[in-house]
């Protein structure tokens, strides 16, 4: 366990296209102490040992997912792993797999976000006319923000794609985060897109190519469980394939306030001429 | 929504096997436990007068589907995983298709003649 000053070697995998053809790593000695994370650890590397070193970060709160990294070969938030969580002097740090290496440890994450924009991720409700209210709040219970709320945390930061056996083997699977998105919005009762988003997963690389190995969810760094998600969306179409289903409530609009209150008039002495 | 429907058939298949496997297994190799079992139940003469009987033969023409169904579900499954184009995909499905039919009319021919030849 790194105590104050303890000098912790970092194996960082470096990669330039420009220069080399494959990666390699190099060793940096990082001064550490109690609550040092391995951001910090990387940050620490860039400012005093080597300067070309590439890696994303942001928010350094594990609110943004910018710092998914494989570190000690599990995919984690560089920003949210202690070095005392990897009880070990030698901390391996690698850019996440399964996506293309840009520089170091900055991966390409586009074609992630292809797929999740593919799912057509926000909410589709239109009225009669074709058209979405824009003019008042649809209702939404409790209990109803519960089917979804735990999909909503998904903050994008490409993990789970990272740990998926699935995604390792075939380039074109949609991943666990665009089919747990697609839960979110179909299990959301202001969406009316499930019909549509049921004809982007059901393809040869969508929702069936699952084995529910269950990485994803056990390297989720919210909790978002995208292996549940995808069960309970192979449920909902299973259920409308053999119509046993039970249909969804259109969801209702705020009625129209009965009475508009009066605006408060202003004092004279507070206006201004 | 036919991929769905292909992966529900998929799992009732895998029940499918467990069922009718199950009588195999139990008729065939544990006629010891069965109190009217046959004495030799793997003897030629005994296997044939079991697929003379209709009731087998759809057994075994039942378990012939789901297994040959089964299987080759699941094998294309892997095979897709590392297909990248569409038409690659198109060339796969027709070869398992065409073959998952040849094998079921080949092997079905053999219970189907014993029964009604």
């Amino acid at each position: 366990m790194p105590d104050k000053n303890t000098l912790v070697t970092f194996k960082v995998q470096k990669f330039d296209p420009d220069k080399y053809t494959h990666p390699h790593m190099q060793e940096y000695s990082v001064p550490t102490k109690r609550g040092t994370t391995i951001l910090d650890g990387l940050l620490y590397i860039k400012e005093h040992l080597d300067s070309t070193l590439a890696f994303r970060t942001s928010c350094r709160m594990g609110i943004c997912g910018s710092c998914g990294m494989l570190i000690n070969n599990y995919p984690r938030l560089a920003c949210h792993t202690q070095i005392a969580e990897c009880s070990s002097l030698l901390i391996t740090v690698k850019p996440l797999p399964n996506s293309p290496i840009i520089k170091d440890l900055a991966v390409d994450l586009m074609p992630f976000f292809e797929k999740h924009k593919s799912i057509r991720p926000y909410i589709i409700q239109e009225n009669k006319n074709g058209q979405i209210d824009l003019t008042r709040e649809y209702v939404q219970i409790p209990e109803q923000v519960d089917e979804y709320e735990q999909f909503s945390y998904c903050i994008k930061c490409g993990i789970c794609i990272s740990a998926c056996p699935t995604s390792a083997s075939d380039v074109n699977f949609l991943g666990p985060q665009a089919l747990a998105q697609t839960y979110r919005y179909c299990a959301d009762n202001r969406d009316s897109g499930s019909a549509i988003r049921f004809k982007i997963t059901e393809t040869d690389h969508g929702v069936w190519r699952c084995h529910l190995a269950g990485a994803c969810s056990e390297a989720c760094p919210k909790g978002v469980d995208p292996g549940l998600a995808i069960q309970l969306l192979k449920n909902k179409m299973a259920q409308q394939t053999l119509s046993a289903g039970r249909k969804e409530n259109t969801v209702a609009l705020y009625p129209q306030p009965q009475e508009i209150k009066p605006r408060i008039q202003v004092p004279p002495f507070t206006a201004k001429k | 929504m036919l991929k769905t429907r292909m992966h529900l058939l998929f799992l009732l298949s895998g029940i499918g096997i467990a069922i009718f496997l199950g009588i195999h297994m139990t008729v065939q190799h544990l006629n010891n436990l069965l109190i009217t079992g046959e004495a030799d139940p793997t003897s030629w003469s005994s296997m044939i007068g079991r697929a003379a009987r209709e009731s087998w033969v759809v057994i075994y023409i039942l378990l012939l589907f789901f297994g040959l169904y089964h299987g080759l579900y699941g094998l294309r499954g892997i095979i897709l995983e590392v297909t990248r184009t569409e038409r690659t995909i198109r060339v796969v499905n027709w070869i398992f298709v065409i073959c998952g039919i040849a094998i079921f009319i080949w092997a079905s021919y053999v219970p189907i003649a014993l029964a009604y030849g």
